[in-house]
């Protein structure tokens, strides 16, 4: 496509770069090559652009190993949260559960289909939750009738009473020696547990002290928090690069108020 | 199994230690692994796709896979090349299932649109330079030139990875290079002006790097 802008390298007519990048890169039939590079050895104008060619590949080859920018925090967070869950799955007490069909970025593919309504957001928190709550399903398999090798994970504590309707969801069990991993516990479903619904949540946020304008709830679950029942909150603090793990018991006593990350 | 915790997750340990502890049941060998090269591959990840979302989608499927497949990493190779392909593969997974929905734009290179923090002094360097001149490729050019001229991958490798012949790979890369040598200030010279259709260049070239981003 190409061939009524490509020089013939003939004395006094301009070269064009795109030949003589093919010419550089190897793209020409032998005899044709060798036909041009003695040419351009002779050209001052082809040899600078030769020269130039070298230079891009210099530059190329340096950004190797050059320092670059670190991976941005919140993403990073999510990328723990995979690893810790499937390192949950192999080694935490499920050993014997059949691995997933499928790894959990999979799920990601959801959580780009949010991306759109997240732009006006402008931050990939909700894809983080997103992402998270599908890796809570692929290694939690909570409530779904299950083969009788796949346990219940042994970090979940079930309370059948705890919820007031059926099908309540269950507790998940939170160590406040442990908050890293509690993005991908938690995602970004609403389960308000004991505080009922999003306005139990705002009057306890409200007590804490809390900016309810800032502090919005990403997701939402009832845990078993170092032994004590209450309902985690995934909160926004202002800083994209932040949430806040928000523990209260049911009668809104704060148990945690843990930032999560950097 | 039988952990040996402390004394395999040390910072002293090699790499290569941290694969076997993962594999022989070490709940934290892998953590360990993944923070050591994490940004150098997470940067990896981020030229090849340049969208920051699918480049942190593709490096966590990477590690996904990584962590599964640590039994069978082989102890003559490097950790660090094992663990680049498997980044680099999750990338052009991505690339290719891209490339199936003709209907997705590429992002613009635009100012604001990276997640990566810039500061002023970042401006000034080179390899930021560098980095955005990529940007303005067609991915079509890109990939190639970053597996072979970044990544170091030779044309028979990087042809296999793309599925494509090594003729289209050298192609590829002959045309981003001239992009590239325009872009980054390399043509200027006053000797390669006088005697380089810059016209027909920017004919050429410019209209068609468009037409693909368009086209997507």
């Amino acid at each position: 496509m190409t061939d009524e802008l490509r020089g013939t390298g003939a004395p006094g007519e301009p070269w064009s770069v795109d030949l003589l990048a093919d010419l550089h890169a190897g793209v020409l039939e032998p005899a044709q090559s060798a036909r041009l590079w003695s040419q351009v050895n002779t050209d001052p104008g082809a040899r600078a652009v030769i020269a130039a060619l070298d230079s891009v590949g210099a530059d190329l080859e340096a950004l190797r190993d050059a320092p670059a920018p670190p991976m941005p925090a919140h993403f990073a967070a999510r990328l723990d949260a995979a690893l810790e869950a499937e390192s949950r799955r192999a080694f935490g007490g499920t050993q014997n559960a059949p691995q997933p069909a499928v790894a959990p970025v999979v799920d990601l593919a959801e959580a780009r289909r949010k991306r759109s309504r997240r732009l006006a957001w402008g931050t990939g928190l909700l894809t983080a939750a997103a992402a998270a709550v599908a890796v809570t399903f692929a290694v939690l398999p909570g409530n779904q009738p299950t083969t009788g090798g796949v346990a219940a994970p042994a970090t979940t504590t079930a309370q059948p009473g705890a919820g007031s309707e059926t099908g309540a969801v269950k507790p998940l069990a939170v160590a406040s020696s442990d908050m890293s991993g509690v993005v991908g516990k938690i995602g970004n479903k609403k389960e308000y547990g004991p505080l009922k619904n999003q306005a139990g949540l705002d009057k306890c946020v409200e007590e804490a002290g809390l900016d309810p304008a800032k502090s919005q709830a990403i997701g939402v679950h009832p845990v078993i928090f170092d032994g004590k029942p209450g309902v985690l909150a995934l909160l926004t603090t202002g800083d994209i690069k932040k949430l806040r793990a928000f523990v209260v018991a049911p009668d809104c006593t704060v148990l945690s108020d843990t930032p999560i990350g950097s | 199994m039988p952990v040996r915790l402390s004394s395999v997750t040390a910072a002293a340990s090699s790499d290569a230690d941290l694969i076997a502890a993962h594999a022989a049941g070490d709940p934290r060998a892998f953590s360990e692994l993944v923070h050591r090269h994490r940004d150098r591959l997470w940067a990896v990840a981020l030229r090849t796709l340049r969208d920051p979302e699918e480049a942190a989608d593709a490096l966590q499927e990477a590690f996904i896979s990584a962590f599964r497949a640590a039994g069978s990493f082989r102890a003559e190779s490097q950790v660090t090349t094992w663990l680049h392909r498997i980044v680099v593969n999750a990338c052009l997974d991505r690339v290719r299932r891209r490339q199936a929905r003709p209907t997705v734009p590429l992002p613009e290179a635009g100012p604001g649109e990276p997640v990566t923090p810039r500061d002023a002094m970042a401006d000034r360097e080179t390899s930021l330079v560098v980095r955005r001149a990529l940007d303005e490729l067609s991915e079509e050019q890109r990939v190639p030139i970053v597996l072979v001229d970044v990544e170091g991958y030779s044309v028979a490798e990087t042809a296999k990875m793309l599925g494509i012949a090594e003729g289209t790979v050298k192609s590829r890369c002959a045309r981003g290079r001239a992009k590239l040598a325009k872009v980054l200030g390399h043509l200027r010279n006053p000797d390669a002006d006088a005697n380089v259709p810059g016209d027909a260049y920017e004919r050429r070239d410019v209209p068609m790097t468009r037409r693909h981003l368009e086209g997507r």
